[in-house]
Formats: structure tokens, C-alpha cells, sequence
């Protein structure tokens, strides 16, 4: 008994100390947001900054139609993304777990093809553009590259491979019940932990994304939440490379994209928890294993 | 199965394979309707306003309506990348951003030659630029782009937070080159041992932005004409005006005069260091009457700027007008080009905003800006902003000094001349890599042993094929001259 | 009997008609999103003139790829690449799996959610923060010269153009980044095991760590092949944010730091030239397409059933 709590105590301060390694940085981030501009240039990054300032965030605020709206459009955005990429990952890993389907090989090989080779920047821009017309259009932001990524078909097909017993299929199957109602009523059910994964896998794409927007987009009302941030640092990095053509505008200073930081990242600190019942409740299931 | 989905594969293939030229629109509309590209460091809130603004503008007097494409600077890039390259996308009027020329745009089809357009429908840009510096976007004798009417000659500067200048008494009025700055550095990093020196403009910093001396750095400084008025291309990283220059800055950095982070601190420009009281002084490239601006960016307000070396007239037009290959209408396009050297309203709404509602005019005749929904206001980047007013700040005769300092400057007898290296890009690739690994490192004295390493970098120059590189550039510069 | 098998055959298809069904919507999009945009592949060998067109452009023989291998620095960069993304493979594979088993003991809902959400912080934050983060670290006036060194009475040390440091420094930031995301996917994996196989493996008396190393690491193998080929299928690409904007850029530490995807950043910011860009993708999946096969073959020769195709 007193061996068993030795490698707990053990794990635990693993993960305390390795938390601790993903956490402090972040505090720093939300205390640097919080410091006086000047303080944070002169003293560098502190935990215990001399002058604290919420000029920053004042900032944001005037700003905070474009962010409320930008906002908005992340939470769409991610929502619908996600829920229709779970969808078609699953359907489309579902049938490749079984090994006996004609064609999976050729089907996996092309699949997996995908991960190495595109069609790169320029091309694929025409085509979304030129026929199926993504411009300036919020679908833009789902579409393109993010919807249905082979290496989460991989992920899913490899859980129902591995963590679902065949028996409780084939015995379906005997019982006469079709492909796709032993898929949603034996098989989904059972996946709880992949689902989870990917439905954090998915969303975070769809949230962390700009690129999309950098592309697709020139209306900034259809702006997300990254689109905003990462317009903002690289206007910065232009002026800065490309000195004499500066601008008497004062751009946003190194407090308001640390705020602008913080404020793309707690979202999904917030809606993390929610997520992590799928982990839980998988746990539960499998019961301890201690 | 296998070749089923083969077939769809090239079933799909050939629907790109309508990736051709670009299409001409069918020209049936009865009003067209040109697509002007703008940059701005943020979009300004009443951009539609403007827009129809200037659409009636348009509409009256060159008859073609008007799509404003506002674009963040940042984005503006990404966006020139893409739009120049789809053939379904109608870009008519671009302001482009040419880090390095018009050259590889001209090379890979992407911009149309103005040269006759200009002698129909420019008549008010080529009477503002004048002969010389319209030859500025030269491209095998054509012209493929137009130049605005700015600081288009070169020329370093330095600029001081005054109320340090002040305290001390200092008197910078005999500052002409680089050496001539030791004892004013050394005098403020006495006077305030807490704050650095100096920084400088950019966050990824060479401390020479565009010359030295007067040499013509031919676009990119590999392979350079040492003296402006000799075509005779040679390696500036060789010379030994640039070892002198090197160990000077070297100097500066062991009296710890120049801010230590300074190749590293993305976040931070130079004239912010200044405005947050980290640095006493940065270096940027040169404005005539300009206060407006560097007062700005200064933490009491007042700026000293002392212009270094000489002023050179070179081919570094950035910012120029073009027309893109996918423009739909190129002879309105030119159209409204030319509206931007001649319509003071086109030239403000673009500037400035709308008068009354984003800018107005005080007493003085200065333009004044009304709240902020107008965010950069700013006249480099349109044509010609000698027709509306100063801005509030600057000085009344603002565009003479300007004219006056271009009209001073000495023109390089490559004035127009660009080097097209679509044949040496590996060279060019290898030498930008090797010019990332050493040259701001040593123009701001971080290497301890200047001799050694610049004979390093020179070795690695070589090594990467820059006299390959320059060999090219000479060649193609004696038929430039001949031609002239 | 040719006719029988055909028969069977097209038995078999009937089958899975609804299984095809399923997968309609993802094969399409694939075929959208991946397959069509690969004709402009062709761009890697045309001299372009989008005046005539990407089809019409004249060819260009190899000429677009010329400058990968150009010079020494073609070494430097091949190299670097290919060192790191081992070593990120070793490290990420065995600290992610290590943690994934960690968490699986955590029975205390509340801590697992903070361990595994404070885990994926990292994660979320871009890399452009994450170089400010660095740099409040390495800078001049940062953490370490100001508080570490001098504690421990060693000098400050210029971080930015020191190039030995870099070898760990890039590592670990990479770990510190992907270790919650990657351990996410072996935990998904774990919790789904069948957990009556631990319950008599306790019954027989078996200790944690045998628990751990004769079943859980066993079970996980095709997870962690999986995710090993995966990985190797882009040993030619490197994150440009942990390559670019962590070393912020500096150009001293470039021997240790450059890679193909850094290199061509760089020789391609002056020029806009979308072929030789385009080449450079094509070589780095060319690369990363032989050397999984490679390595697929392999794995098919050890244990068939993991392998990737």
C-alpha cells in the first residue's frame, strides 16, 4: 500500500512542476499586459512590475466593437467548423477502421498523400476564388484547409482500429441492424475519448486560425479574433522593416498585444473544462487502473 | 476502385486546366467600374463614404466608377502576392509595395506597360514628375510604373530627443557623417548613463538603410557603385570606407552607446525606445521637413534631425503606381492615376479623408485633422500632395523643400536602371542568407573582432557567387548606359 | 470461375454501399481541397508569365530548384532540419506518451482538467507571443541575465549571438509547446483501453511499473507508430514561427537555426517569385514521401498490421 502512494506522489509532482512550466510564462504574459509601457521597456518583463496600467485594455475597449465582432465571428466560425469537420472525419474513418472494405488501401494511401503533398499557396487561391467564389465570403474562414485534416482521419480510423471490439459490431451486424445505425448507435457512443480529442483538435484549428482570413479576406468586418491580432503585428513588422515610409500614427504597443494575447487565449481556457467531462467521463468508463 | 478515383483525379485536373491566361471581362457594362487598391496603417472608418466619393469624382470626369480596395499595410503584401497572380480578379489601379524593384513583377507578366498609356492619359503625371524621375520604374525601356512625388532622393539621418540636446547645450548643427556623432554620443551617455545612445528605424536593422557616401547600392548593396557617377560595379562590403565605418560603430557599441538588444527586440522600432526614454537618438532615412512626424515619436515632443552624408538620387522607388495585367480597364486605370497628380479632391480624400467630416483647414491654411475616424494621414503615398494642403505641423513651403532637396540631390548615372536576376536567383538567394548572418551584426559593432569577421563575410559573399552576381549586374549595366 | 470472383467482387462492393456513402462527403472534399490544387504543382518547373498563363508558361527545366542546393548553406539547412525534427520526434514521442500514462492515474476530475488545461497553454499562445516570451527571457535585461546568471555567479551571456545554446533552446521550447497537444492524443488512446485486462493484471499481482511497461507502452505501439510516421512524413518541414520568430530573427545564430523553410523565407522575401517557392515545397514532399515509404516498408516487414498503407 505505501508503494502505491510513492510513484502517485511521484506523478503528481511531475505535473505539478510540469504545469507549472505551461503557466508561469502565461501569468508573465497577463502581468506584461497590465504593466505601464514605459516601465515594461525600461525594466523588461517582471512579475512584480513597478507601475501597473490598464491603458492596454483601455485601448481594446475603444477598439471593442471590431474585437466584440471579431469575436463573434471566431465563436461561429469554430462552432460550425468544428461541429461539420467532426462529422465528415468520423464518417470518413468509420468505414477505413474495417479492414475488409474494398478499395481502403487505395483510399488510405490517397489519404494520407494529402499530408505531404499540396498544390501549395497560389493555386489553391485561384480555385477557392475563382470557382467557388471565397472571397470575402465567412465561409472562407471553414473551408479552405481546416474542415477535414487526413491526420485526424487517421487519428479516428486508428481508436476504431484499436479501442472497439469487432465482436460487438459483427454481433450487431448478425442481428440485422444497418452500417449506419451500428455506426451511431453502438460505435459513436463508444468513442467518447476520440471524440473529445477532436473535437479539441478541430476547434482550437478553427479558433488559433489566420490564415484564412489573411487570404480569403479584405473586408475586416469578417475579420476573426486571430485576423485582428495578426493584422495589427504585421502592420508593426511592416513599418519597421521598411523605414521612411513610417507613419505619424502611434501603433499598438508591446502592452496592447500582450492584452490582445490574453485576450485570444482565454476563451478557451474558459471553455477547456467543459470539454474535459469527454476525458472524465472516458476514465470512469475504463474504470482505474491503479 | 484504384482507377476510378485516378479518373476523377484528372477529371479535376483539366478544371484547372482552365488556370489560363488572364480573361478579359466582357466589356458590356455601361458605366465601368475600375478597382482602385489603398494602403493604410488602419483602415479608416468611413471608408465607404469615401469611396463614393470619390466614384462620383470619377465617374464625372474620366467616366468610370470607382471600387475602393483598402488595405492594412500589413496585409497589402500578402494580398499583391495573390491578386496578381488570379486571373479572376480585377485589381486596376495598385499603389505596390516593390521591395526590391518592379523587375521580378515585370518578369513573371504581372504588370502592364504604361509607356503608352502615360504619353495618352498622363500628361499631368509626367508634368510633376519630369523626365527624370518618371525614368524611375524603368524596366527594358518601358515604363511599368509611376512614382509618387515625395523624398524620392536618399539620405541618412540621425534624430535626437531635443530636451537631451538642450540640457547639454550641444551643438549639432556641424553634423555631416557618421564620425562627426562620437563626441555628441559620448557627451549624452556621460550626461545619462541609464539610457542607451542611440537606436535605430527598423526592428531588423542595417545602420546603413540605403547609402553611404553616396555610393548607389544598386537596389540591394551587392555589387555597388562606390562612386555614383562612375558605372563601375564593385563589392561595398570590400571597400575601405565600409572597414573604417564598421570599426566606428564597433567603438560605439564598447562604450555602450548603442541599445544591446537592438538586433533582436522585434517588438520595439527605434523611435519607440526613443518615445518610451529607453534611447536618447535613433537613425532612420531622411525627410526634409518632416519635424511633424519624428516630433511625434519623441518623449518630450521636440526632435533634433541632423541629414548625414550626402544626398543621392537612385533607383528605390518602393511605393509606385502600377497597372496589373488583370486590370480590366487599363486606359481608365492610367485615367485615374493621372486624377492622383491633379485633383486636389481625388489626392485629399485619399490623404486626408473627407473634407469637413475627417479634416478641415485652420486659419494658417494647414490641414487639421477632426477626430480620429481618419487614422495615418499622409501624402507620400497618392501622386502629388503639393496640391492640397500642409499638414498641421509641418511648414508652409513643405513641398519646396522637398522639390529642392530631390532637385539637389545627384542623380547616379544608374538612375533607372534595374538589375533583372530572374537568371541569378540561386546567387541571390545564397547572398541574402549570408548578408542575414553578418551584416547588421557588424554595422552595429556586435562582432569583437571587426577585421576577422567582415574578411568572413566577404569569403562567404564570394563563396555564395557574388561575383557571378556582379559580373551580371555590370553587363547589364554597360547596355543600360550605352542605351541612355 | 473469373465470373464467380467478379461476382463476389461486386458482392463485396454492394456490401459497403452505405460505408461509401458515409465517406462521400470527406473523399470530396478532399479531392476539392487537396487533389485539384496539386495540377499546380506544375508551377515548381514553369518559368511563369501569368500573362500567358500557369498551363502555357514556357517550362523550366529544374532551373526553380537550382537554389536549394546552390551552396554550402544547402548543407547547413538539410542538415538542420533533419537533426531537429529527429530530435523533436525522440523527445516529444517519449515525454508526451510519459505524460499521457501520468495523467492516466489522475482520478480527481478537477485536477486532471487543470493538469491537461494548463498543459495545452502552450499550445494556444502563437508563436509571435511566444518570442516575446523568449525574449522577456534571453534579452539583454531579461530573467536570465538579470536574476539566473548572477545568482549562480556566472556572466550574462548574449543569448541571440551564441549559436551552441540554440541546440537545446529550440528542443525545448518545441516540447514545452506540443507536449499537452500530444499527449492528449496517447491519453484518449489510454483511457479507451479495456480495463479488465489491468484488473487481472492486478489480480496476478503485478506492480505499477510492470502495469505500465508490459501493458500500457505495448497497447499504445500502434498509437506511437502511427504518430512516428506521421511525423517523419515531414522531416523536410520545419515550424517557421519556433525557426523565425523565437531566435527573433538574428542572424549570428543562422548555423544553427537556419532551415529549408527559414532559407527560402529569407531568399524569397525580395523577390516574388512563386515558382521557386513552389519548388521548395515540392522537394520537401518528394523527400518526405520517400522516406516514409521507406519507412512504411519497413514497419510492414516488422509488424504488418501497424502499418501506415
Amino acid at each position: 500500500m505505501k508503494k502505491l502512494k510513492a510513484y502517485k506522489v511521484i506523478i503528481l509532482i511531475c505535473l505539478i512542476l510540469l504545469s507549472l512550466a505551461a503557466v508561469v510564462p502565461f501569468i508573465l504574459l497577463v502581468i506584461s499586459s497590465l504593466t505601464e509601457e514605459a516601465t515594461l521597456m525600461r525594466n523588461g518583463y517582471s512579475f512584480f512590475p513597478e507601475v501597473w496600467s490598464t491603458a492596454a485594455y483601455a485601448y481594446l475597449f475603444e477598439h471593442s466593437s471590431q474585437i466584440f465582432r471579431a469575436y463573434g465571428i471566431s465563436i461561429f466560425v469554430t462552432v460550425v467548423g468544428t461541429a461539420a469537420g467532426l462529422l465528415i472525419t468520423l464518417l470518413l474513418a468509420y468505414p477505413l477502421a474495417d479492414p475488409e472494405m474494398p478499395g481502403r488501401k487505395v483510399i488510405n494511401f490517397l489519404l494520407f498523400f494529402t499530408m505531404l503533398f499540396n498544390g501549395g499557396l497560389v493555386p489553391t487561391y485561384i480555385m477557392y476564388t475563382s470557382y467557388f467564389g471565397m472571397k470575402n465570403n465567412i465561409l472562407s474562414l471553414i473551408i479552405p484547409n481546416l474542415l477535414v485534416k487526413a491526420f485526424y482521419v487517421i487519428l479516428a480510423r486508428s481508436y476504431f482500429q484499436n479501442s472497439i471490439p469487432k465482436e460487438i459490431m459483427e454481433s450487431a451486424r448478425i442481428d440485422g441492424a444497418g452500417e449506419i445505425r451500428i455506426f451511431k448507435d453502438i460505435v459513436f457512443p463508444l468513442s467518447k475519448p476520440i471524440v473529445t480529442t477532436l473535437l479539441l483538435f478541430i476547434g482550437l484549428g478553427y479558433w488559433n486560425d489566420w490564415n484564412n482570413g489573411l487570404v480569403y479576406l479584405t473586408d475586416p468586418k469578417l475579420y476573426s479574433i486571430q485576423n485582428v491580432l495578426n493584422d495589427m503585428i504585421r502592420s508593426i513588422q511592416f513599418l519597421s522593416t521598411n523605414s521612411g515610409v513610417i507613419s505619424t500614427t502611434t501603433l499598438p504597443s508591446n502592452g496592447v498585444r500582450m492584452a490582445i494575447a490574453v485576450v485570444c487565449t482565454l476563451p478557451v481556457l474558459i471553455a477547456y473544462p467543459f470539454l474535459q467531462k469527454g476525458f472524465v467521463k472516458g476514465i470512469v468508463m475504463g474504470g482505474v487502473k491503479g | 476502385m484504384k482507377k476510378r478515383v485516378l479518373s476523377t483525379i484528372l477529371a479535376a485536373a483539366l478544371t484547372v486546366a482552365s488556370m489560363t491566361g488572364f480573361a478579359v471581362p466582357a466589356q458590356a457594362e455601361e458605366v465601368p467600374n475600375i478597382v482602385v487598391v489603398y494602403a493604410w496603417n488602419e483602415l479608416p472608418a468611413n471608408l465607404d463614404a469615401i469611396e463614393s466619393r470619390l466614384s462620383e469624382i470619377a465617374e464625372e470626369k474620366i467616366g468610370a466608377t470607382v471600387t475602393l480596395q483598402g488595405f492594412t499595410y500589413g496585409n497589402l503584401m500578402q494580398q499583391m502576392s495573390l491578386a496578381l497572380a488570379s486571373p479572376s480578379e480585377q485589381w486596376d489601379c495598385l499603389p505596390g509595395m516593390f521591395r526590391s524593384g518592379l523587375a521580378g513583377y515585370v518578369a513573371q507578366g504581372q504588370l502592364n506597360d504604361m509607356t503608352d498609356l502615360l504619353e495618352e492619359y498622363g500628361q499631368d503625371v509626367k508634368a510633376t514628375l519630369g523626365d527624370t524621375l518618371l525614368k524611375g520604374s524603368v524596366c527594358n525601356g518601358r515604363i511599368y510604373g509611376v512614382t509618387m512625388l515625395r523624398n524620392n532622393a536618399s539620405q541618412e539621418c540621425i534624430v535626437f530627443d531635443k530636451q537631451y540636446i538642450d540640457e547639454l547645450g550641444l551643438d549639432v548643427s556641424g553634423v555631416a557623417d557618421y564620425a562627426d556623432l562620437t563626441d555628441i554620443f559620448a557627451a549624452l551617455h556621460e550626461a545619462h548613463p541609464d539610457r542607451y545612445v542611440t537606436g535605430s528605424s527598423g526592428t531588423k536593422p542595417t545602420l546603413l538603410i540605403n547609402t553611404f557616401n553616396g555610393h548607389d547600392p544598386l537596389s540591394n548593396n551587392l555589387g555597388v557603385l562606390m562612386d555614383a557617377s562612375v558605372p563601375e560595379v564593385s563589392n561595398f562590403f570590400e571597400s575601405d570606407s565600409y572597414r573604417e565605418f564598421l570599426h566606428l560603430t564597433r567603438s560605439w557599441n564598447e562604450a555602450g552607446y548603442i541599445y544591446p538588444d537592438i538586433l533582436t527586440d522585434e517588438g520595439n522600432s527605434g523611435a519607440n525606445l526613443m518615445k518610451n526614454g529607453l534611447c536618447m537618438s535613433y537613425f532612420t532615412s531622411y525627410t526634409p521637413d518632416n519635424y511633424a512626424e519624428y516630433n511625434a515619436l519623441s518623449q518630450s515632443g521636440e526632435t533634433v534631425v541632423c541629414p548625414l552624408n550626402s544626398t543621392i538620387l537612385m533607383t528605390a522607388q518602393t511605393w509606385t503606381w502600377t497597372i496589373p495585367t488583370n486590370s480590366a480597364y487599363p486606359d481608365k486605370a492610367m485615367q485615374f492615376i493621372n486624377l492622383c497628380y491633379s485633383d486636389p479632391e481625388v489626392i485629399s480624400l485619399l490623404c486626408y479623408g473627407i473634407e469637413g467630416e475627417n479634416w478641415e483647414v485652420d486659419e494658417d491654411g494647414f490641414a487639421v485633422a477632426i477626430g480620429s475616424d481618419y487614422p495615418d494621414q499622409k501624402t507620400w503615398e497618392i501622386g502629388n500632395g503639393s496640391l492640397i494642403p500642409v499638414q498641421k505641423g509641418g511648414q508652409a513651403d513643405h513641398w519646396d523643400q522637398i522639390k529642392a532637396w530631390n532637385n539637389a540631390a545627384t542623380p547616379s548615372v544608374a538612375f533607372g536602371f534595374l538589375f533583372d536576376s530572374a537568371d541569378y536567383a540561386a546567387e541571390e538567394t545564397a547572398l541574402a542568407s549570408v548578408v542575414a548572418q553578418y551584416r547588421s551584426l557588424l554595422e552595429w559593432g556586435f562582432a569583437s573582432d571587426v577585421d576577422a569577421k567582415l574578411d568572413e563575410f566577404n569569403e562567404a559573399l564570394y563563396a555564395a557567387g557574388l561575383q557571378t552576381y556582379m559580373d551580371a549586374k555590370q553587363e547589364q549595366l554597360n547596355a543600360f548606359v550605352a542605351a541612355e | 470461375m473469373a465470373d464467380g470472383t467478379t461476382k463476389t467482387r461486386k458482392k463485396q462492393w454492394w456490401r459497403y454501399r452505405w460505408m461509401y456513402l458515409m465517406m462521400l462527403p470527406g473523399i470530396i472534399y478532399l479531392i476539392i481541397n487537396n487533389y485539384i490544387p496539386m495540377a499546380g504543382l506544375i508551377i515548381a518547373f514553369k518559368k511563369i508569365d501569368f500573362r500567358k498563363g500557369i498551363l502555357q508558361s514556357p517550362w523550366n527545366g529544374l532551373n526553380n530548384f537550382k537554389y536549394l542546393f546552390a551552396t554550402k548553406d544547402a548543407f547547413i539547412i538539410t542538415r538542420n532540419t533533419i537533426l531537429y525534427n529527429l530530435a523533436f520526434i525522440v523527445l516529444i514521442t517519449v515525454t508526451s506518451v510519459a505524460v499521457a500514462i501520468m495523467l492516466a492515474e489522475i482520478n480527481n476530475k478537477l485536477a486532471l482538467s487543470l493538469f491537461q488545461g494548463s498543459l495545452l497553454i502552450p499550445y494556444i499562445v502563437s508563436y509571435v507571443v511566444v518570442s516575446y516570451l523568449g525574449f522577456a527571457f534571453m534579452g539583454s535585461s531579461g530573467f536570465l541575465n538579470k536574476t539566473v546568471l548572477p545568482a549562480l555567479g556566472l556572466d550574462p551571456v548574449n543569448w541571440y549571438l551564441e549559436t551552441g545554446p540554440w541546440i537545446f533552446i529550440l528542443p525545448l521550447v518545441n516540447n514545452w509547446k506540443n507536449i499537452g497537444y500530444a499527449s492528449v492524443i496517447y491519453m484518449a488512446t489510454i483511457v479507451g483501453f479495456d480495463s479488465s485486462i489491468y484488473e487481472a493484471a492486478s489480480i496476478d499481482g503485478a506492480s505499477y511499473w510492470q502495469k505500465v511497461t508490459r501493458l500500457t507502452i505495448p497497447l499504445l505501439k500502434p498509437t506511437i507508430i502511427t504518430m512516428v510516421m506521421l511525423s517523419i512524413g515531414r522531416i523536410f518541414y520545419s515550424d517557421f514561427g519556433l525557426f523565425y520568430q523565437v531566435p527573433q530573427n538574428s542572424g549570428a545564430i543562422l548555423a544553427t537555426t537556419n532551415v529549408i523553410d527559414t532559407y527560402v523565407y529569407r531568399g524569397l522575401l525580395e523577390r516574388s517569385d512563386v515558382a521557386m517557392s513552389s519548388a521548395a515545397g515540392f522537394y520537401q514532399a518528394i523527400v518526405g514521401f520517400i522516406v516514409v515509404f521507406a519507412a512504411n516498408k519497413l514497419v510492414q516487414k516488422i509488424s504488418p498490421e501497424d502499418a501506415l498503407f
